[in-house]
């Protein structure tokens, strides 16, 4: 993988180098120069705002000072993102060059260590400093040590002036106050301070001193003493050698003085910049395409030039391959390495070779008829694969997958689910922990054999009947059945879309409609029976009978779980006992349409068959859901239940 | 006296791990690789693995300079590439680790199998025993991919459905034939690039307009691109790497070093087709 990166970042460095000023802001909180005399007294003290300090709130537009505040600050930055390789021992000053002074007001004012404000900073400043000293000025140029110790010994005075530094606050309606400047800056404000004698190429070459000996992870490791490009060390990016878990290290190998890996130096710098790329927010996130070798046709800098010419409104990985293929209809998007990364951990990196963007016949049929405000709903077209991932993956996994709230969708790849949040719960939750990663390789890599009939055909039924065990009827709502019958719609138009078997699966939308039309003929003339050797017609002209009986209940919560018993049934007898049963319970209530109820009913309870009942739930399910054949024969004087969309 | 056989080795998963991460996930090679096969290899004909720092293995002093040709097949393969899941291990027992619970996420290759083409000497005692295992299906250690929980497996004879489709290769022994590769041909093996692919793939639609454009995918169906390991460095005893490709495309005469190809001819079935060995 990072050998991917490393290109990555070669390529863009060559055809884009501007991305690397991108986004970049100095830090929110007190940026201030200190001047010293010939003598190493502080020159400009009292500091004067404008000229020798400046106060960013992290939002502002950026001046002229700030923008030098920031290149300062750059000039004294750490390695990655964690404090693993400040150079203060107690990890409270995040600056790592002799020149600078970067600091959390939080290290200020907390109690975690001895001292307060200023007596606390000063007691961090020795081995600060003497370890800035070390390695980032060469033993040859004396002048710069001088700086940098005389800076020091006035940074104690420098912070004493800043905690006098006062600002007005205007409060609202009432009158303006004077406040210390600190107390008005949140925790996570920093206080810099920098030496303006020291010029900035000597920041530079004192921080690229520091970077040499801490772009490894470990110095011992070396190839060579004196650190060079050539030098081979350990790799520092998203690796580590832990020496309290043994088993994180590799051991099956020949070490060479305890390691079986090291990159080179370059290498590392390298990685380094990727890592900052990523922390400025340049880069599309969290999903990330890699294009291999830019001769390879692909040029990497393009998709980043588009994630960044969007502005502060950052294209979404789905968005950003929407914007390529409108400008060109015909484009391939092809062999690159996807990596998904989020908070320094890798989730996943692939290959993929042509990712398809465009999805063909992908149509969901409004088979069971759904309304909106009386209208019938029309068919669904999905046009690309994102839509496939915003329509039927976010119904499938009732919004715990792919989540929707007011047109923004967001993702739930990788991350821990939580089954509290997700309606289904556990079983939804297991479903999407179980399915996740082949949906998220069938969407985002275009392995086309990823989910296949059967996991498709299962997430369906689970979903379903996870919906049928939580549905209620509350004020003449079933609050499951726009649910249901969305799902039932997707499973039926999709039914011969995914891998294994697809080409001699039956088209179950047309399957559908057949059926149907058999109920109605079945249900409507004396001479039409259900075919001996079809299971199917015979599900679902049971699931019609059932949907009639269960109508019938006067229960105060009459709702869709009462199907469930009916779809645990594995054999034919048992399947007709229970429809024997439920013809008792209300036999009372059956008058009107006695005479398609009566045909239907007569046949599914003398089917005859040994098949596995289980195997066919979706005809079952299909028969209660689909527009009732026996109510549509009187829809004249009755009125079917209507279907309401909740 | 050479020889080149082939055996088809697959196992249920695999975890050929790239020593490039090893914060929270460690990831897996797509492409098994000669550095992976000689262990393999190793295990087949009873050689000794690691054993001490700064010195190579046993069964690769004896073994590295075998010619190795890989390709991807099974049912688990798409365009070259495996499926990969994330397999996520907890070890709360305190054994494994000083401070805490170990966490290990691998990714892993689900349903990885290879077609190995090797060149084997039949002068030289130990690729000779090798040769012996191999057809008669033999191992003296359990060979695996990537870790002992992934048992690898092959078979001398094929392995057919019931449509007497083969689903597994057995091992097959082929002819060399003579060859100056002075025309477009496919390699049916994973081959190390020479310079961008694209430039090396043959345009079957010769009529069309030559524009700037095109793309990979106007030629074959795929390309499939890895960076592996070809050998042990010498000095620093890790990976050396290659950029390897493969393609189902054709590629034009001299795109790769013809000394590195083997036109090969079944012995059984006459089929010819062209690999790389490296």
């Amino acid at each position: 993988m990072i050998r991917e990166l490393i290109n990555f970042v070669d390529d863009l460095e060559e055809d884009y180098p501007e991305v690397f000023d991108l986004n970049k802001i100095p830090s929110p909180g007190l940026h201030l120069w200190v001047e010293l005399d010939e003598e190493g007294n502080w020159k400009n003290s009292p500091p004067v705002e404008g000229v020798d300090y400046v106060i960013y709130d992290g939002k502002e537009k950026l001046t002229p000072k700030l923008q030098e505040a920031m290149q300062y600050e750059e000039l004294g930055t750490r390695v990655g993102n964690t404090m693993n390789k400040v150079l203060d021992k107690k990890k409270q000053i995040f600056s790592c060059s002799p020149f600078v002074l970067n600091f959390k007001l939080k290290s200020y004012s907390n109690d975690k260590l001895e001292g307060i404000k200023e007596e606390k900073i000063t007691r961090l400043l020795k081995f600060y400093f003497d370890n800035a000293i070390a390695i980032c000025i060469p033993d040859d140029t004396a002048k710069l040590r001088e700086q940098a110790l005389a800076f020091k010994k006035t940074i104690s005075e420098a912070l004493k002036a800043i905690s006098r530094i006062a600002t007005t606050i205007y409060e609202k309606d009432g009158p303006s106050i004077e406040k210390p400047l600190i107390e008005t800056f949140k925790d996570d404000f920093y206080i810099n301070l920098y030496l303006r004698n020291v010029h900035l190429e000597d920041y530079r070459a004192c921080h690229e001193n520091y970077l040499k000996e801490k772009l490894f992870n470990d110095n011992k490791y070396n190839s060579t003493k004196e650190i060079d490009d050539a030098t081979f060390g350990l790799s520092n990016f998203i690796n580590g050698a832990n020496s309290k878990k043994m088993f994180l290290e590799h051991k099956t190998a020949s070490m060479h003085r305890g390691i079986s890996g090291r990159i080179t130096a370059l290498d590392a710098l390298a990685l380094n910049k990727f890592e900052l790329l990523l922390n400025s927010r340049v880069l599309p996130n969290p999903i990330l395409p890699i294009f291999i070798d830019k001769n390879e046709f692909r040029n990497n800098s393009e998709i980043v030039r588009i994630f960044n010419n969007e502005g502060e409104r950052k294209f979404s990985y789905p968005q950003l391959l929407k914007s390529i293929y409108e400008k060109d209809q015909q484009r391939v998007l092809s062999n690159y390495y996807l990596l998904n990364i989020s908070r320094g951990v890798v989730n996943d990196f692939d290959f993929v070779s042509n990712f398809q963007y465009k999805l063909d016949e992908f149509v969901i049929d409004n088979l069971f008829r759904l309304r909106q405000k009386g209208e019938a709903l029309q068919s669904i077209k999905l046009h690309t694969i994102f839509g496939f991932e915003n329509i039927v993956v976010t119904k499938v996994f009732n919004n715990g997958l792919v989540r929707e709230k007011q047109g923004q969708f967001s993702y739930n790849y990788f991350y821990d689910i939580d089954p509290n949040y997700i309606s289904g719960g556990d079983e939804i939750a297991n479903l999407i922990l179980r399915f996740r990663k082949a949906f998220y390789d069938y969407i985002y890599k275009s392995r086309k054999q990823a989910i296949t009939t059967t996991m498709f055909d299962e997430a369906l039924l689970t979903s379903i009947i996870s919906d049928l065990k939580h549905d209620e009827f509350k004020d003449g709502y079933h609050t499951k059945e726009t649910s249901i019958k969305e799902k039932l719609n997707i499973w039926f138009s999709l039914y011969n879309k995914f891998s294994n078997h697809s080409k001699n699966r039956e088209n179950m939308a047309n399957t559908f409609k057949q059926l149907l039309e058999k109920a109605e003929l079945v249900a409507n003339d004396d001479n039409t029976l259900l075919d001996e050797q079809n299971v199917g017609e015979f599900l679902f002209v049971a699931g019609q009978v059932i949907y009639f009986l269960l109508s019938k209940s006067k229960a105060s919560n009459p709702t869709h779980a009462l199907l469930e018993p009916f779809l645990q049934k594995s054999g034919a007898p048992q399947l007709q006992n229970a429809i024997a049963n439920a013809v008792n319970a209300y036999k009372h209530e059956i008058s009107f349409y006695k005479d398609r109820f009566e045909r239907l009913a007569s046949q599914v309870l003398a089917f005859d068959t040994s098949e596995n009942l289980k195997n066919y739930q979706r005809y079952l399910l299909a028969g209660y859901f689909a527009p009732s054949v026996i109510y549509k024969s009187n829809k004249q004087k009755e009125e079917q239940p209507e279907i309401i969309n909740n | 006296m050479k020889t080149v056989i082939s055996f088809d080795l697959y196992a249920d998963m695999g975890f050929l791990k790239k020593p490039d991460i090893n914060e929270k996930i460690y990831l897996t090679y797509n492409m098994l690789h000669k550095p992976c096969v000689l262990g393999i290899l190793g295990a087949i004909a009873g050689l000794k693995g690691f054993t001490k720092n700064n010195e190579f293995p046993e069964y690769y002093t004896k073994l590295k300079d075998i010619p190795v040709g890989i390709k991807p097949i099974g049912k688990g393969c798409e365009r070259g590439n495996f499926t990969k899941n994330v397999t996520t291990y907890t070890n709360t027992i305190g054994f494994a680790n000083t401070d805490g619970n170990l966490i290990v996420s691998e990714q892993t290759l689900i349903h990885p199998a290879y077609r190995i083409f090797l060149s084997l000497d039949l002068g030289k005692e130990d690729e000779q025993i090798l040769y012996d295992h191999i057809r008669q299906q033999e191992a003296v250690f359990i060979p695996y991919l990537g870790k002992n929980d992934y048992s690898a497996w092959w078979s001398k004879e094929d392995v057919k459905d019931e449509n007497d489709n083969v689903l597994i290769q057995g091992v097959k022994e082929y002819d060399i034939l003579q060859d100056d590769f002075n025309y477009d041909y496919k390699v049916e093996t994973v081959f190390i690039k020479q310079k961008a692919v694209v430039e090396s793939l043959v345009d079957e639609n010769d009529d069309d307009d030559f524009s700037d454009n095109f793309q990979i995918s106007d030629f074959g169906t795929y390309v499939y691109f890895e960076k592996l390991p070809t050998k042990y460095n010498e000095e620093l005893y890790q990976y050396d790497y290659a950029d390897f490709s493969l393609t189902d495309s054709r590629l034009k005469a001299g795109s790769l070093p013809p000394e590195t190809l083997l036109h090969l001819q079944e012995k059984k079935s006459k089929q010819e087709f062209v690999v790389q060995l490296n």
